[in-house]
């Protein structure tokens, strides 16, 4: 189901949470909406529920203006941040909670619940009282629950806020495996942009409630428009631009051409080359000293002082040898 | 943990002479009632020969037996009350926001408890003249009294389940406004409104100031019936009334403070 907002706005107590927003979900695809607290990214997947109506704009569900319509007859599963679990329930009855209340008849209602547990992989502590499973568990059943309901679009709220970094990337992978699988039209919502490259193609990035920039996940972290963007979406070199001929802009003396109208040229950490003395001549690269050094797993982060650039940061696969070492930028860069 | 555990057992020792200390008039009291004798210094003859205890006893139930019918009569007819108004009232107290506004409503109902009795009877006499004498006014009361108690104890169980967060969940999930009520708000709020009224029950048995000048003779509830004892009858009379009394009020509470202690129930 392809999801269409136009011209949403929405106060709360005279501040503007969502300012004249309009943009789409595309039908099947996963879109991150990500912005820092109080951009309006929750506001945004309220109204989307339902729960909350627009002062002004519309919204569309294929088409069709749904914007009076009530939750409830929105046939939308949402998983909500605090997950909001009925806890006097077992996990199943949570999860066999839309079927029933939607009078499924009893045997189609236990073949939904059992597809939906399954999904998610929740079928060993199915039958416990949802108020004694794990962060982990509940994750899993309140996923499970609104797949139950047969959504035409999932909505998801910061879901994987309130679990550790582990248990977040499997249950990530899984969930990305689900929506896969089933087709659905999903909207996460969140501020983590981990979270928002692990599930999404698509991004919607807000900015006190309004939409910064949209497109493709890979676009908008090699290209984003604004400086905004670019230190949202990953770490940024941001350097001064001293002359711009046409599509080159020279930096700190060196010349390479350029994408984007900005004033600072944007290198992302990983795509500046950081070399040995005896490799680079002047011409081709900066000066730097190598200032901190970091283990990030998979790699270094590596810290330098450039001069007059500034501080800049590089990810190698391999720690500098020395402490003064070479900078080399891309033959092509972005500006913002 | 460990170094918790002097203060806890401090804490019980304390909780428990203090209980004790609380107990033991009550506890000299229902024993005198069942012993008759001159044995605990507070007997009388008169009621010590013949029968002993079940004399005292049965004297009480045929003289105050219709104050005992009004008290059942009054608190079920008031905590009845309380409950029906005050399992919405707490409910919207429970889900709203914790504005200045809900919070100054919250307080407006809890205050006749922290009136005299006889004021809040005055009010209520001044403002009802015309319904003086009447049961409806003393249940009025009651309510007034049992109110308080019902609503803190659902907005407390609603705002503890965050019940508004499940309910819109519920709304997310298909559900109508009856179901919601139906699989979420009831069983969610059961056990609440179960302790409630309870509370609401024990309350209205013992409540004596607002009765003492709302009620007629006709109306005579049991804690006014105590009263008489202590003024007019001898003490094992009083003491065997006392117990009568008790054995209603107990189990109220106990099975309020059993509820209470249960694992919660909420969404």
């Amino acid at each position: 189901m392809r999801i269409d907002f136009e011209h949403l706005t929405v106060e709360v107590s005279g501040h503007r949470a969502l300012d004249d927003i309009s943009g789409a979900f595309a039908s099947g695809g996963v879109t991150a909406v990500i912005g820092p607290s109080g951009a309006g990214k929750s506001t945004l997947l309220r109204v989307l529920a339902g729960l909350i109506a627009p002062d002004a704009g519309r919204v569309r569900f294929d088409g069709a203006d749904v914007t009076s319509l009530r939750p409830e007859e929105r046939r939308l599963g949402v998983v909500f941040q605090d997950l909001r679990l009925f806890d006097f329930l077992s996990a199943r009855d949570n999860v066999a909670f839309a079927p029933r209340v939607a009078r499924v008849p009893a045997s189609l209602q236990l073949e939904r619940v059992d597809e939906a547990l399954r999904l998610v992989r929740a079928g060993a502590f199915a039958d416990r009282p949802a108020r004694v499973l794990s962060g982990g568990e509940r994750q899993r059943i309140a996923i499970a629950r609104a797949l139950a309901a047969r959504p035409r679009a999932l909505l998801l709220d910061e879901p994987f806020a309130s679990l550790d970094a582990e248990l977040r990337r499997s249950i990530r992978e899984e969930l990305r495996e689900v929506v896969r699988a089933l087709g659905v039209t999903a909207v996460v919502i969140t501020h983590d942009r981990d979270d928002a490259f692990a599930l999404a193609s698509h991004f919607v990035v807000l900015s006190a409630g309004r939409i910064e920039q949209v497109g493709a996940s890979n676009e908008l972290y090699l290209h984003p428009a604004t400086e905004y963007v670019a230190t949202l979406l990953g770490e940024a070199n941001l350097v001064a631009i001293d002359a711009r001929e046409g599509d080159r802009v020279r930096v700190s003396g060196l010349v390479r051409s350029a994408t984007g109208n900005g004033r600072r040229v944007l290198i992302r950490p990983e795509q500046l080359r950081v070399a040995g003395a005896a490799t680079v001549t002047p011409t081709d690269g900066w000066a730097a000293r190598v200032t901190d050094l970091r283990c990030s797993g998979a790699g270094w982060r590596v810290q330098l002082d450039a001069g007059s650039l500034g501080p800049l940061i590089a990810y190698v696969a391999t720690p500098p040898a020395g402490e003064n070492v070479w900078l080399v930028p891309p033959e092509e860069v972005h500006t913002v | 943990m460990k170094r918790r555990r002097p203060l806890i057992i401090f804490g019980a020792v304390v909780a428990l002479l203090l209980a004790t200390f609380l107990l033991v008039p009550l506890v000299v009291v229902v024993v005198s009632a069942f012993s008759p004798s001159a044995a605990l210094g507070v007997s009388s003859e008169q009621w010590a020969a013949g029968a002993g205890a079940g004399r005292a006893f049965r004297y009480v139930l045929a003289t105050y037996g219709a104050h005992l019918r009004t008290s059942a009569l009054l608190a079920l007819l008031s905590a009845s009350a309380a409950l029906a108004l005050g399992l919405p009232a707490g409910l919207s107290l429970g889900v709203a926001p914790r504005t200045r506004t809900a919070g100054a409503l919250e307080i407006l109902l809890t205050l006749p408890l922290a009136m005299p009795g006889l004021t809040v009877a005055l009010a209520l006499l001044t403002a009802y003249g015309a319904y003086a004498g009447d049961l409806g006014l003393l249940v009025l009361g009651h309510v007034l009294y049992t109110l308080p108690f019902t609503v803190r104890t659902v907005a407390a169980a609603a705002r503890m389940s965050a019940i508004a967060s499940a309910l819109e969940a519920a709304r997310t999930l298909g559900a109508t406004r009856v179901q919601r009520a139906r699989y979420l708000l009831l069983p969610s709020l059961r056990r609440a409104a179960q302790t409630s009224l309870l509370l609401a029950l024990a309350v209205s048995f013992g409540e004596f100031n607002v009765t003492f000048l709302l009620a007629t003779p006709a109306h005579g509830t049991f804690p006014t019936a105590l009263y008489l004892t202590y003024t007019t009858n001898s003490f094992p009379v009083a003491a065997a009334a006392t117990t009568i009394f008790l054995a209603g009020l107990v189990p109220l509470l106990a099975g309020a403070l059993w509820l209470g202690g249960e694992p919660q129930q909420g969404a």
